[in-house]
This record gives C-alpha cells, sequence and structure tokens, in this order.
C-alpha cells in the first residue's frame, strides 16, 4: 500500500542493513528538534515509526536494522495538525449547494440525526491542500440549525488501492448545537427559547432512551422530535459524546455551563469570543474551548468583547484551548492561526497542544493519536523549521505510518502553468 | 440631497479634492453646487521631527538599508539612508531602532471598511446598492461609518491606505473612496488627498446570481457583459453630447446669439462613467477568472479604458504574462480558494506566479481581519513562491503591499515608498515583517502616531464604556 509513496521518498534516504522479511515498514526520522507534545521537546531526537505506529520517541540511540532513515537535522518534528472545526470532506464548493453535505435547507431547528461521515469524500481537493500545510486531521461539523447534526473525525490519507478508507473516519465524535443568535433564530428569534428547546430535547431523549418498549408501542407522551433525532441524542445524555455549542457571548456560556451541570452533560464551547470573560468559570466546569485566535473584531454583536489574546488568556486561567480555522479550503492556513495566537501572548509549546493533543482528548482520539509517543498512530509532519512561520514548510507529512503524497491539484495546477509560462521551472521542492 | 449629488460632482474641486468625471465641463453648472471640503479639519501633523535610527529600513521598493535612520517631520518623510550618512537633527526625537524594521504604511486597494462595518449587522450594511446592476451614480464615501473598530484594527496591523469599495453584488457597483486611516468623525476628512476616485466592476457569479434570481438582468455571463457595455456605450454618448455641447456653448460666449445652449441634463452615473473614459476614474475590476479577465481588458480596449486592478484575481497566473504586458495590477489573496465555482483554481503560488512575470502583484484583503496582517499574506506568498521554486526575495514582497497597491489607487508619488519628500505614512514593527509573530509598534499616517502599541488608545466610539476600551488589537 505504502511502497510507491516510500519509493518516492527514497533518494533522500538510506536504508540500514536489511529489511527483515514480513516485519512491518520501520522508519526512522533522525536528528529532528521533536515536539512530543505530550512531554518536554527534545533536540536532536529520534522518532522511530513501525507500520502504522509509533515505536519509540526520545533521545538518539542505535537505530534498528532496517529502517528507512529520513535524516531530519535542523527540522522540527511534531505530531500531525488537528483542525478541530471544518466541513472538510463534507464540502467541496461552498456556494454550489450539489457539493455541500453539512448543512440542511430544513426550517426543523433539531437535525441531530444528520451524521457526515458516512459520505465524507475521502477525494476531496480539499484534503491534499490542507494536509499540505501540516493537517493530518479534522472533525467535520455540520451547521444550521439549533442541533446541527453530528461530527465525524477524518484523517486526511490519501486514499491508494488496498487500503480500507472508511476506517480513515472515525464518529460520531460529537453532538453539535448552536445557542446564541443563530440557535435562536431557528426557534422563532430568543436565546432562551433555544435554551428551552435544547433542555426540551434532553428531556425527550432521556424519556425515549428510558421507554423505548413504551415509545415502539406508541405509548408514550408525545415527544418534541422524531426517532432518529432522539437516538442520536441519546449518547449525549448517557456521557458518552459531548455536546459542542457554538455560543459567543460570555453570557450565553455560563447558560451552556448551567445547562451542563443541570442536564450532567459534557459540553465543549465553541467559538467563544467572550470566553476569556468567563475564564474561571469554564476552568472550574472543565469545559474547553475551541477559539479563533484571529477573531479580534466585534464581528457580531454578540461577540463584540472578541480580543486577540483570548487564548493566552483562557491557557493561562487554565481552560482546554483548542485553536482551529474555522474553515475547510483555508484549513490548511492553521499552523499562521497557531503562529497569531503566539504572537498575541500564548506559549508556542501551548499553541501546538492547541491543534494536537488538547483536540485528540477532547475529541476522545487521544488513546489513538495527537502526539508523539510509543503505541499511538503515526501522523507526524517534519518542518523545515518553527512550523508556525510562513518560511517554514511540511517537508514531510506521514499518515499512519504513510508518507503522503506532497502534491494536490494545486501544485498540479501551478506546475502547469508555470511550464506553459516559462516561470521558475524548477522547484526547490 | 444637495450634498449627495455635491459629493458626486468636483466642478469646484479645490486642490485636495480627488478629480472627478465633471471637472472639466461647466455645463449643468446650474443644477451643481461646488464640493465642499470636508466640514471638519483631521489636526495638521505635528512639526516636531521624529527619527527613527539604527533600523532596518525596507523601502517598499525592492531595496532595504541595513541599518538605517529616517527622518520625518511635518507630515513629510525628510531623509532616509544609513546611519552614518543620516545627520539627526538635535531637536528630534529620537527613537531606537536597534533589532527593529520599518516599511512604508501598508496599503489595501480592496476594503469595506465602514461600509461593511463591524458588527455586520444588517443596519451597518452599506456596500452594495443591490436595487439595480448598474449602480455608477453609488458612491462609497457616502456609506463610510467612520467608527467602524476595524479601521483603528487595521491601523495596528500597519495599514495607513486603504480602498473603500462599493460591494461586488452589482456589475457597476460605484465610485470608490481612497481614504488614510486617521481617525475623524467624517468620511470625507479621511480622503487621501489628491487621490483619483476608483470605479468598482464585477463580473462572473455575484451580479448574475443576484440579480438573476431576483428575475432580472443579468442572469449569466452574457448579461454581465451586454449590460456592462450598454452603460458604456451611454457614457460614450453622453461624453460627446457634453463636448459638443461645450464647444456650442464655449462659442455662444463669444457671440452670445439667442438662447443659451443647454448641454445634456446632469447624469451622476454617467459623468462616473464619463470620468472612466477621461482616465480620471480608475477601474478596479472583482474577476476571479482568466477568461474573464480578458475578456474584461478586450472590453476595456474596445470601449477606450484601461483596468488598474483585478480584484480577487485567483486565476491571474494563468494570465500573468498577459497582465504584466498590459500594465493591469491583480489585487489577490494568499491563499484564499474554492468557496465558489469561479474560486476553484486558486493556488498557493498565484501572486508570485503574477510577480516573476513582470506584472504588478499585489496582496489585498477585502477582509476586516485579513486587512490587520497584510504582512503575513505577503510572507505566505513569498515562501510558497521560492518553495516552487520562483526565486523572490522579501524586498521584492514587500512592493505587493506596498508600492504596487499605491500604484494601483494613483497614490504612488505620495506613499508607498520610503523616500524623502513623501508623505510620512510608515510603520515601526518589532522585528521583521515577514516573521508572523511581527507587531506593528508604531503606526504613522502623514507622520501623525495613528496607533502605538504601548498606549493604543480608545479605538473607535463603539468600545468606548466597554471592556476593550484602552486594549491593544
Amino acid at each position: 500500500m505504502n511502497r510507491f509513496i516510500r519509493a518516492l521518498a527514497l533518494p533522500a534516504c538510506l536504508v540500514v542493513g536489511a529489511p527483515t522479511a514480513l516485519a512491518a515498514p520501520l522508519t526512522a526520522i533522525v536528528g529532528g528538534h521533536v515536539h512530543p507534545v505530550s512531554s518536554p521537546p527534545i533536540p536532536n531526537g529520534l522518532v522511530i515509526v513501525e507500520g502504522e505506529q509509533i515505536r519509540y520517541v526520545g533521545p538518539a540511540k542505535p537505530l534498528p536494522p532496517g529502517a528507512t532513515i529520513i535524516d531530519a537535522s535542523g527540522k522540527v518534528v511534531t505530531p500531525g495538525l488537528i483542525d478541530a472545526i471544518t466541513q472538510l470532506g463534507a464540502i467541496e464548493i461552498e456556494l454550489e449547494a450539489s457539493t455541500v453535505d453539512s448543512e440542511l435547507e430544513t426550517q426543523a431547528p433539531v437535525r441531530a440525526a444528520l451524521y457526515l461521515g458516512e459520505v465524507l469524500d475521502l477525494r476531496s481537493t480539499l484534503i491534499g491542500v490542507a494536509r499540505r500545510q501540516g493537517v493530518t486531521g479534522a472533525l467535520s461539523v455540520p451547521t444550521g440549525g439549533l442541533v446541527a447534526g453530528r461530527s465525524a473525525f477524518i484523517e486526511l490519507a490519501e486514499p491508494t488501492s488496498g487500503v480500507d478508507e472508511r476506517s480513515f473516519v472515525t464518529g460520531p465524535i460529537a453532538v453539535h448545537a448552536n445557542l446564541g443568535s443563530s440557535g435562536a433564530k431557528s426557534v422563532g428569534g430568543s436565546r432562551a427559547a433555544a435554551l428551552g428547546r435544547l433542555t426540551e430535547l434532553l428531556d425527550d431523549t432521556r424519556q425515549f432512551a428510558k421507554n423505548r418498549a413504551a415509545f415502539e408501542r406508541n405509548n408514550l407522551r408525545r415527544l418534541s422530535v422524531h426517532r432518529l433525532e432522539l437516538e442520536a441524542m441519546v449518547p449525549v445524555t448517557e456521557r458518552k459524546l459531548p455536546l459542542f455549542v457554538s455560543v459567543s457571548r460570555a453570557a450565553d456560556i455560563l447558560a451552556v455551563l448551567a445547562l451542563a451541570e443541570r442536564e450532567r452533560i459534557e459540553v465543549v464551547v465553541v467559538g467563544g469570543e467572550e470566553a476569556w470573560l468567563v475564564a474561571p468559570q469554564l476552568a472550574k466546569a472543565k469545559v474547553s474551548v475551541i477559539l479563533h485566535p484571529l477573531d479580534n473584531l466585534p464581528a457580531k454583536f454578540e461577540g463584540r468583547l472578541a480580543r486577540q489574546d483570548a487564548a493566552a488568556r483562557l491557557a493561562g486561567a487554565g481552560v482546554t484551548v483548542l485553536i482551529s480555522t474555522f474553515s475547510s479550503h483555508n484549513a490548511g492556513g492553521l499552523r499562521f492561526v497557531l503562529g497569531n495566537a503566539v504572537r498575541a501572548g500564548l506559549n508556542h509549546e501551548a499553541a501546538l497542544a492547541a491543534a494536537t493533543l488538547a483536540p485528540a482528548r477532547v475529541l476522545g482520539l487521544s488513546r489513538t493519536l495527537g502526539a508523539l509517543q510509543g503505541g499511538l498512530r503515526a501522523d507526524l509532519v517534519v518542518w523545515t523549521g518553527d512550523p508556525f512561520e510562513p518560511q517554514s514548510h511540511a517537508e514531510r507529512v506521514m499518515i499512519r505510518g504513510v508518507f503522503q503524497p506532497t502534491e494536490n491539484r494545486q501544485t498540479r495546477l501551478r506546475a502547469r502553468h508555470q511550464a506553459r509560462l516559462g516561470l521558475g521551472g524548477e522547484t526547490t521542492r | 440631497m444637495i450634498l449627495l449629488l455635491a459629493g458626486c460632482a468636483s466642478g469646484g474641486a479645490t486642490k485636495d479634492e480627488p478629480s472627478s468625471a465633471s471637472t472639466p465641463v461647466a455645463l449643468g453648472a446650474k443644477h451643481a453646487s461646488r464640493a465642499p471640503a470636508a466640514l471638519t479639519k483631521l489636526p495638521a501633523p505635528p512639526d516636531a521631527k521624529v527619527a527613527i535610527v539604527g533600523a532596518t529600513l525596507l523601502l517598499g521598493n525592492g531595496k532595504r538599508i541595513e541599518a538605517g535612520t529616517l527622518v520625518f517631520g511635518a507630515g513629510r518623510i525628510l531623509e532616509v539612508g544609513p546611519t552614518k550618512d543620516v545627520q539627526v537633527p538635535t531637536d528630534a526625537e529620537r527613537i531606537d531602532g536597534t533589532g527593529k524594521f520599518v516599511t512604508p504604511g501598508l496599503i489595501d486597494t480592496h476594503s469595506h471598511m465602514g461600509v461593511y462595518a463591524a458588527p455586520y449587522v444588517d443596519a451597518a450594511a452599506d456596500g452594495n446598492e443591490m436595487t439595480d446592476p448598474l449602480t455608477p451614480w453609488a458612491f462609497s464615501e457616502d456609506g463610510v461609518w467612520t467608527q467602524d473598530p476595524a479601521f483603528h484594527r487595521a491601523a495596528a496591523g500597519g495599514v495607513t491606505t486603504a480602498q473603500i469599495l462599493p460591494g461586488s453584488g452589482n456589475l457597476i457597483g460605484g465610485k470608490a473612496v481612497t481614504l488614510k486611516l486617521r481617525p475623524s468623525l467624517e468620511a470625507r476628512a479621511m480622503r487621501f488627498p489628491g487621490a483619483p476616485f476608483g470605479l468598482k466592476m464585477a463580473c462572473g457569479e455575484n451580479p448574475k446570481r443576484y440579480h438573476g434570481e431576483k428575475g432580472r438582468t443579468p442572469m449569466s455571463r452574457m448579461g454581465n457583459l451586454a449590460l456592462q457595455k450598454k452603460a458604456f456605450l451611454e457614457a460614450e454618448a453622453f461624453a460627446h453630447a457634453r463636448k459638443v455641447a461645450s464647444a456650442e456653448r464655449d462659442a455662444w460666449l463669444k457671440a452670445p446669439e439667442g438662447k443659451e445652449p443647454s448641454g445634456p441634463d446632469r447624469d451622476l452615473g454617467l459623468e462616473t462613467l464619463a470620468g472612466v473614459l477621461a482616465g480620471q476614474i480608475l477601474v478596479h475590476i472583482h474577476c476571479y477568472r482568466a477568461d474573464e479577465m480578458l475578456l474584461m481588458m478586450g472590453l476595456a480596449e474596445e470601449l477606450g479604458f484601461s483596468v488598474r486592478s483585478f480584484h480577487h484575481a485567483v486565476e491571474a497566473y494563468k494570465i500573468a504574462d498577459v497582465l504584466a504586458a498590459r500594465e493591469v495590477s491583480a489585487s489577490m489573496w494568499a491563499d484564499w480558494w474554492g468557496f465558489k465555482m469561479e474560486a476553484y483554481d486558486g493556488i498557493e503560488e498565484n501572486i508570485p506566479m503574477v510577480a516573476k512575470a513582470g506584472g504588478r502583484a499585489i496582496v489585498h484583503s477585502d477582509s476586516s481581519i485579513g486587512v490587520q496582517r497584510l504582512n503575513q499574506e505577503a510572507a505566505k506568498a513569498l515562501h510558497a513562491g521560492r518553495r516552487a521554486g520562483l526565486d523572490l526575495g522579501e524586498d521584492e514582497a514587500l512592493r505587493w503591499i506596498t508600492e504596487n497597491p499605491a500604484w494601483a489607487l494613483g497614490v504612488h508619488e505620495q506613499t508607498g515608498t520610503l523616500e524623502a519628500g513623501k508623505m510620512a505614512d510608515l510603520v515601526l514593527w518589532d522585528q521583521t515583517p515577514f516573521s508572523i509573530y511581527a507587531s506593528a509598534e508604531r503606526t504613522y499616517v502623514d507622520g501623525t502616531l495613528v496607533y502605538d502599541r504601548a498606549h493604543p488608545g480608545p479605538g473607535s466610539d463603539f468600545e468606548v464604556g466597554t471592556a476593550l476600551e484602552g486594549v491593544s488589537p
């Protein structure tokens, strides 16, 4: 499956000894400045990958025989970046409705049954564009309504023959709700109504889960939504799935915290422009926040106290912060968004965690990925320098132990017209 | 109403007024009133001299001075050179520039600050007069809310000049104004002195979608082009009638016989388009696709005007040679793409390919978030290009956000580079502006400090009395 891609990488590699027959291929990434994220950075570190998994992360040591060696000296090795709020695989062109699966045009406010995981397009041209910038995983999130639906996590690997590509998708990961003005709009225009409908939905879900037999006999009080919606909500009431709530205003965030406590559900704040104002309450409730650190304008009335250093302030108060582009076509800009969070005061290592370990934990995937440590999936990036700086780039992107193609539709378009116009010609990489 | 009319004429333009369509023609004066100057005045630039000593000066014209000193006063740059060659006046305020960088103030050719102000509420959406696909009579300045918090944020990002455009819902959206980012209650007081107006046109999906959905022309790209052509043919006839009438009137004035000849009635839209045909108003076209840009250049040639800049030109790389040969600039994003069909072929090397082909490449924002980081966008585009083997340097890339947009707005003789005699529009950065971690420490417009990171000031009225008053963006 991965031989073709490995072959491409060969000229820059050396093979030590003879490969052991039938053993999973070994790759050793040597000499890099390694950021495991789950543990302190290692100068001149070594990462050994066996098959799909990381076998070793630590200081240099003798290499196993048969390993393909990748020289990363002077380079930086990090886990692959994870963008926690995208529509990757669910949108090809936002304004062409036939290419959009992430939002229903229905008026119904509750769409919990909408699950994106089974329809994500793993050959979407957006995936290669994001991957080229070091993004290896993303949550693909439904939008709209009071309850938008359920998200799926997608590993941005190139589907190749012989690979079970559906295994790139994991989910459902969360149920997504909108409070604040957009959710309010879907139920008549008041935040109070939105909160009321959500509370009712949770209550109905519990009724449904407790009395399935009665429900099937049509012997249960009338519930506010149909069966599939209720089924989709059951894991939320059982705390098996988190409820991601898009909300901006500090007051609305406190309402979400109160709801979570009252209903005993797990919530994550998405957007949270004014979350910094209620950072201690978020920290105390152990509620994470997914932020877009470039948002420093009162773009919405309900987020009029947005500020650029929100990530640093929240992290400083002990809140788990995730950083996202909230974009699909420009999910590849994640590293620059992280850089801006650092510019605004967030610690560099914390920024890296905000797009690796933190999303892995919040999405319930940290037993599989999100850091560089033995036993985790080998989703990693070798950068030519500081990942957040424009002058660096992702030189190698590995997903599940396989170095991914660095070309995508954009690079092919560029090369075609570059050749036609006689511009530059040679590529440096 | 009279003021509104007058704002679009400038029959009696003062020296500081941008030139406009009706300038040369006195006819119709009975309907026109003199375009007033701003009713309020910005404070005069401080006379006190300021010297930034020992900084890296990135001049904006493709050159740099590694250990340089720059002196400015009374709104102008007085001296720029290597520190050893510059005599710092004894009365100048000295700023130690060691380890820091100075650039010209950044310039955005494509902004909707003020006309699509934050917060983005319907009540403040004043940039698209989508009641008709042809609204050359509309003028962005009339829709500018000067308390848009974005103005101060942009200044904090090192931006000193921005063209405020009408939106792209219409084929001809209206006249555009170029503003200097000095705080004011009055947009007209912020006008860049002497800057020509722009005309905002749009190709492609937006006009045909919006108007077509309403069941009116245009519903297709065919309709787009035909209506644009029709508008200019009318303007051509209008300009001709005015010229003829003007000659008749001159003759009548010499030998008054019979009734005083009257010219065509005033028409704000046709006056604007006639101004375009006369080369006094610069044409800025929202246009993504290469084929459409070619179509529009052909149309312009046929009708007798030139295109100054294509905006959102995501396919400019495909026609980089044509753009360079015809001296048409391209205003581009570093990496936005794909959100609509006509943006599907966007690539990260668009800007550097246009530059490498010898064209005038420009980084524009079209966003009140993006305008705050034009330097980062230039850095992203530069390094994407270098990775693709396009041999370009930082000094060239800086031109994409300084000298080139200044040219596109017709203000390049006054700003856009660090040269003695030019306006003191400049930025002091804490490190190279090509780093993601760089921040502007100070931004000066006309030598006036409009942003000081250490004392960020209150920002707009909108933020007064909130938790953000005095917070640095």
